[in-house]
């Protein structure tokens, strides 16, 4: 910036704090230019919340909900854990990691196949 | 045999069927009923009820309507540190406390934390939405006096199946151009639950 624009930039400001200046009322706060341009930025994001509830809420305890969480957790692990045996047993089988006629193992039914409800075997 | 096995069995089920139903009614909120021992509505009320009386009688008041002419303080609620054992709402006490400053027309009251900044941001929307006669300036809110804080500390000591918990609450207010500590409330709960 050369000396020229300098001076013309303080000569700006100048003019702009003198006219601010006269246009404060009694008691306003000489910097209240600062708060406004900062809520100016803001305050389409924090305006867009006005009229609605936010919910910041909290789970309280009560023993009849954690008794009944407790007893579907307690389902849903029984339940996860059958579905992990049946499909490893079922794994297992297929790739014949055991022997799969025996005494070893029984028969099992793939789904993915036409007359699943048959043994693979009696197919 | 047979008739006497349905016939208890009918009774059985009248027996056991009306406790699966719930059942809700209304009660009054000073009405007190302790369930769990834990913080309740009765403490919050009791806690309001003290903190109300004993900064409404402080002194003060009376001091600084004498120092600035009658001026009314202004008050500023800042936050509650709540370093007990348990999730307890401060806002429900200190709500109570900022309506009585209204009610009583001694204190003058301030909005505070993210209240404050909607409404300055709603001020900042007006700036180029709402007409020059009815838009709200910058620069021209009340500046507060005094800013009241808090804390709730509790301990707990237990044996078996008794217990004893102990509240206290703290609400101070301090002097923002001095930084004096004009006002401290307090107010103690202490609870024995047997289980």
């Amino acid at each position: 910036m050369n000396m020229k624009n300098l001076y013309f930039a303080i000569f700006v400001f100048c003019i702009y704090s003198n006219v601010s200046a006269q246009n404060i009322l009694a008691d306003q706060n000489p910097q209240y230019q600062i708060s406004q341009a900062h809520y100016a930025a803001i305050s389409d994001s924090m305006n867009a919340l006005q009229s609605l509830t936010l919910q910041n809420t909290y789970k309280a305890y009560d023993w009849f909900e954690a008794r009944q969480e407790k007893k579907n957790s307690r389902i849903a692990y029984k339940r996860n854990l059958k579905l992990e045996q049946a499909k490893n047993s079922y794994n297992l089988q297929r790739f014949g990691y055991y022997h799969s006629w025996g005494y070893n193992s029984y028969p099992y039914f793939d789904r993915s196949l036409p007359f699943y409800f048959m043994c693979r075997y009696c197919r | 045999m047979k008739k006497t096995l349905v016939f208890s069995f009918v009774m059985m089920m009248i027996a056991v069927l009306p406790s699966c139903n719930r059942s809700v009614t209304r009660i009054e909120s000073t009405e007190v009923k302790d369930l769990s021992g834990k913080w309740n509505n009765t403490d919050s009320r009791l806690t309001a009820e003290k903190m109300i009386d004993d900064i409404q009688a402080g002194n003060w008041l009376t001091n600084f309507m004498q120092e600035k002419a009658g001026a009314k303080p202004v008050v500023i609620c800042g936050f509650v540190d709540n370093k007990s054992h348990e999730h307890i709402e401060a806002e429900t006490f200190i709500k109570d406390l900022e309506q009585s400053f209204i009610k009583t027309q001694k204190v003058r009251l301030v909005q505070a934390g993210k209240k404050r900044e909607a409404i300055r941001a709603e001020r900042a929307d007006q700036q180029t939405n709402s007409s020059a006669s009815t838009m709200k300036k910058f620069g021209l809110e009340v500046g507060a006096d005094f800013m009241l804080q808090g804390s709730i500390n509790s301990i707990v000591d237990a044996y078996k199946k008794k217990k004893v918990v102990y509240y206290q609450v703290n609400l101070e207010l301090t002097n923002i151009q001095t930084n004096e500590v004009v006002w401290i409330g307090d107010k103690k709960i202490t609870k024995y639950v047997k289980n």
